[in-house]
């Protein structure tokens, strides 16, 4: 029973903390603060495939995207048909629970997809995996372009005011907390096995791509919860959102807080999250949209001085120990 | 019984054959070398055998299973042979024992959805591997070390914690490639020890491959002699010392006077 504890302290810990930030901040903050949640799952999850199981994936946000359309989908064109949802959704309590059937429904198509990409393209390596990657999330995307019951290039408009911070930031917490116990077991350990020597790997009697597939499936999971978060927050959702140019900056908060660190991961998400909306301040000031600049100066100096990333390998509270050690 | 059989086997890669009919079988408990001089096939054959190569001609049956149509880790986990490598192969940013743990991974029991909830028996099914991989490591002096990085262990101990890692795949039969690469007299001489102990407290079939023939004649009850993909000889040690043919394939032919 005491596994339980976590979780359930977890989610009632963020769900509060949410509720009170909602009645404390103003719409612009929750906003951002709704985006480093997101980002946060994004960050700690892809972390699993490129920092764990060493596998360079960069069409992280090509699964964001099915989750996002899947659930949105659901929720503003084909479910208001039927008067039962209806007059679920009038009851807000209802309403939050078919929420969060939405959400493990668009994780775990998410999940499905990943594991269809996964099982063709895993078998290859390094750059060409990260190409294959990064194809499948440009076939999202364009695919998405071309679905006109969704939009297409018009966008999908209309979603449904769900979640909100409560759950954004529940699930970015419960996606650590599971995270970090499938590392610490050792049917995750598996995943740093194989990103340290394959080969080994095999001939302790282990399938590789049965476990780079399960890395990325889990992985794909958490990007598709992401995405229902996403578009139930944002209550619009574009295909412009979901280029590569969004990847990457989930790789650059991974690369950046360490590969094969999730509370790094936490830290650079919301760090770039973060300096991105406080650099506006600046843009005020001077009068000259400077953002992408100093973001750019900044990760360079950061990975200068520490090329590792800022943890390296390991989380937050071990170098705590190893500091109050020395 | 053998739990290892090789018969006939050969592999040609395009016109080299690099491996030509050879035979040869470990029954349980036995400690058997093959040695060879270099480029003698000696390695190519023990990838036909742990199935990352596939012969052209033969058969290789462990444990009664043939690997045909098997691949390596379904080798290990079918045919119970596990292998350690010429350059150590470690997972070196992983402890001792998540190396040992995560080669345990038979004695796994609980699904993936108990990992997330810590159910009881998922916390019970960890705390016993943990305890046999401590065991294990225990018996050969390495428990002290459990949580250090693998990478940060001194090289004879590395050598140690591959054993220990294969062996915590349960195996019958256990390959060792070049243990001795790289290690001085004094460590060569641990190391012979350690193995012997393997076999003992194991019961298992092992086979060695290495070309330092003091260590082999002193280790072997069997051995067999590779030169140019073919088998030249097998025998005791003491047969294969006076052997002219190996002494011929190691030493040159005496030139007539």
């Amino acid at each position: 029973m005491r596994g339980f504890i976590t979780p359930i302290a977890t989610i009632i810990a963020s769900t509060l903390i949410g509720l009170l930030l909602m009645q404390v901040l103003g719409p612009y903050h929750q906003t951002v603060l709704a985006f480093v949640g997101i980002n946060i799952i994004l960050a700690v999850s892809l972390n699993l495939v490129n920092g764990f199981t060493g596998q360079f994936s960069m069409g992280h946000v090509g699964f964001m995207a099915v989750g996002a359309y899947v659930s949105a989908w659901l929720s503003t064109v084909i479910l208001p048909q039927f008067s039962i949802w209806n007059s679920c959704m009038a009851t807000p309590i209802v309403g939050q629970f078919l929420f969060l059937g939405l959400i493990i429904f668009g994780g775990t198509v998410s999940a499905a997809i990943g594991v269809l990409v996964g099982i063709p393209s895993l078998r290859l390596r390094g750059d060409y995996l990260a190409i294959v990657t990064l194809g499948f999330g440009e076939i999202i995307r364009i695919f998405i372009l071309n679905v006109d019951q969704v939009g297409g290039a018009r966008g999908l408009i209309g979603i449904p005011d769900l979640g909100g911070l409560p759950w954004i930031l529940g699930w970015a917490a419960m996606t650590c907390v599971f995270c970090y116990r499938i590392v610490r077991s050792s049917l995750g350990k598996q995943f740093m096995a194989v990103r340290d020597d394959e080969t080994a790997t095999r001939s302790m009697g282990l399938s590789t791509t049965n476990i780079k597939v399960r890395s990325f499936a889990i992985a794909s999971f958490f990007a598709g919860v992401a995405g229902v978060l996403f578009a139930h927050e944002t209550q619009y959702l574009n295909p412009g959102t979901f280029t590569f140019n969004y990847s990457f900056q989930i790789i650059a908060m991974i690369v950046l807080g360490g590969l094969g660190s999730l509370t790094g991961s936490v830290v650079a998400a919301s760090l770039l999250t973060f300096s991105l909306e406080f650099l506006r301040i600046l843009q005020d000031l001077l009068g000259v949209d400077l953002r992408m600049i100093i973001y750019a100066i900044i990760l360079i100096i950061i990975m200068l001085t520490r090329p590792d990333g800022l943890f390296g390998q390991k989380e937050i509270w071990n170098i705590w120990k190893s500091k109050a050690r020395a | 019984m053998n739990v290892l059989s090789v018969q006939n086997v050969s592999i040609q890669f395009g016109g080299l054959k690099a491996v030509q009919d050879v035979s040869l079988e470990v029954a349980a408990s036995e400690l058997i070398g093959l040695i060879g001089p270099n480029g003698a096939g000696k390695t190519t054959l023990f990838n036909i055998i742990t199935g990352v190569y596939k012969q052209t001609s033969g058969k290789v049956l462990m444990n009664g299973l043939s690997t045909e149509d098997l691949t390596p880790f379904e080798v290990t986990n079918k045919c119970k042979g596990a292998r350690t490598f010429q350059n150590i192969r470690l997972f070196k940013d992983l402890s001792v024992l998540d190396n040992v743990m995560v080669s345990s991974h038979g004695q796994i029991r609980y699904n993936f959805l108990s990992i997330l909830l810590r159910t009881k028996t998922y916390v019970e099914n960890e705390a016993q591997i943990e305890k046999r991989a401590l065991d294990l490591l225990k018996l050969f002096e390495l428990d002290k070390k459990a949580n250090e990085l693998a990478k940060n262990l001194p090289y004879g101990d590395q050598r140690k914690l591959e054993i220990v890692r294969a062996l915590a795949t349960n195996p019958k039969i256990l390959f060792l490639d070049e243990p001795a690469a790289g290690m001085n007299d004094e460590e060569t001489a641990k190391l012979l020890q350690l193995v012997r102990k393997v076999r003992d407290d194991f019961k298992i079939g092992i086979l060695v491959i290495e070309h330092d023939m003091k260590f082999m004649m002193g280790l072997c009850e069997r051995i067999y002699v590779l030169d140019h993909g073919q088998l030249i000889a097998r025998g005791s040690p003491d047969e294969i010392k006076k052997n002219p043919e190996v002494i011929k394939a190691y030493l040159g032919e005496e030139e007539a006077a």
